[in-house]
């Protein structure tokens, strides 16, 4: 499956993109996905100039605020920028 | 109808001897100088700014007028509000990020006080904090509704954000708009609040250079970029779309005028891009006024950020009208000054 994860906003405003296609590894990309929490969390208030996050696996896509990207999620971003390509 | 007028007088001192005492060099009146500041600032103390759950109450005394300046360090976490390492009126510390915060929210502070009348950010002396040395490779710096939060930059791209003065004025006018018009970020209003921090923050750097609005650059951000990326800065307000053209980067994207005005999702709507419709109309106006442009244009918009006519959700249109207003108020209808900022909003297409 696809994994999208696009960065707007921030102070200058610019807007960055990373994919990756998770059959390169499915099992280790499972257990990062899994630990994504379902449950949606107490909405954090977006800061003037925080950076926004779309975050798309498969079909379901969230928007996080940078003051709020953590954890799992926080792991999965991580490793779709480190190890995905430019989009 | 909200009194777009300046503060009635209430001094026995008239105000322009009490800023003259209270512009005079450091050493002139060591007593007097920072009492005429308070005195000026006690005159716009008594104008009410709009009912917001987020103002301090009002006390029986005159507010702090000192900047109360505390910047902390988060280590590269992103952990806040992170270790105290310089606390009002305490020397340099030899860390450039921290002493820059420190300056630039001192400068900042001045800025207000000295223009505006207004004590610090909610106008009854807000205290002012900073983190520096957020996160790693951080290439942004934020308002968090309470503190500036400020990045060091990835050293390839951006360098540390305090070093430009304008960046820590754009922030801290966020708490101004926060505590006055208070517009909602996303979509147009969004892209007001974000000009409005353009706006503020350029005329803090060109008060602090002392720049008439013919010498300012009307850029954003300059030197926040390595000399790897070819660019000039971030934003600019008198060219919107030309700061920036890289390789890597992109091309700045900002319209300066409606018919190029962004639709998109990134962004709360793209409010940092169509941002420059707004900017431009800005420098339009001051320019065309002339002199110093925190004394035409940044008066002007200063009178309808805290106009009760400006409602969080305003739109550019209505900003736009209360602005006309806010010139024909306080330089009179007709006015040079009225005329500049009408054709600076018919120019980038937001009046007709």
């Amino acid at each position: 499956m696809q994994i999208l994860v696009r960065r707007s906003g921030g102070f200058a405003g610019l807007t960055r993109g990373w994919r990756i296609d998770t059959d390169v590894d499915p099992d280790g990309w499972s257990d990062l996905v899994d630990a994504v929490p379902r449950a949606a969390r107490q909405p954090v208030a977006p800061v003037p100039d925080d950076y926004v996050w779309t975050i798309t696996v498969a079909s379901t896509t969230v928007r996080v605020p940078g003051r709020a990207l953590d954890g799992p999620l926080a792991a999965l971003v991580e490793r779709v920028r480190t190890e995905g390509e430019p989009d | 109808m909200a009194d777009m007028t300046a503060a009635p007088l209430r001094s026995v001192v008239p105000p322009y001897l009490l800023r003259a005492i209270a512009d005079a060099p450091t050493d002139a009146f060591p007593r007097a100088t920072p009492a005429a500041r308070t005195a000026l600032a006690s005159l716009d103390a008594v104008k009410a700014p709009k009912t917001r759950s987020l103002r301090a109450p009002r006390t029986a005394t005159a507010p702090d007028a000192s900047p109360q300046r505390t910047i902390a360090d988060a280590h590269g976490t992103t952990t806040l509000p992170g270790t105290v390492v310089r606390s009002e009126g305490a020397p340099d510390t030899g860390d450039a990020a921290v002493d820059e915060a420190h300056a630039g929210l001192g400068a900042t502070h001045a800025f207000w006080l000295d223009v505006f009348g207004r004590v610090s950010i909610d106008g009854a002396g807000l205290p002012l904090d900073a983190t520096v040395h957020y996160g790693q490779d951080y290439d942004n710096a934020y308002w968090d509704g309470s503190r500036m939060v400020f990045g060091d930059g990835d050293g390839e791209v951006f360098t540390r954000f305090t070093i430009a003065l304008d960046v820590i004025g754009h922030e801290l006018t966020h708490g101004v708009t926060q505590y006055t018009a208070d517009l909602t970020y996303q979509g147009q209003s969004g892209a007001l609040n974000e000009s409005v921090s353009d706006v503020f923050g350029s005329l803090v750097a060109q008060y602090t250079a002392g720049q008439t609005a013919a010498e300012a650059s009307w850029l954003i951000g300059e030197g926040l970029f390595t000399p790897a990326v070819h660019g000039v800065a971030l934003r600019s307000m008198r060219a919107p779309g030309t700061a920036y053209d890289d390789p890597v980067l992109g091309k700045d994207p900002q319209p300066a005028t409606m018919a190029d005005y962004v639709e998109t999702e990134d962004d709360a709507g793209g409010v940092h891009t169509n941002s420059g419709i707004p900017n431009h109309a800005f420098f339009l106006a001051a320019t065309a006024i002339g002199g110093n442009a925190w004394e035409g244009a940044g008066a002007v918009w200063w009178d309808t950020l805290t106009s009760a006519e400006v409602t969080a959700s305003i739109d550019f249109a209505g900003f736009a009208r209360v602005t006309v207003s806010a010139a024909d108020a306080r330089f009179g209808s007709g006015s040079q000054q009225s005329v500049a900022v009408a054709d600076a909003w018919r120019t980038v297409g937001v009046l007709d």
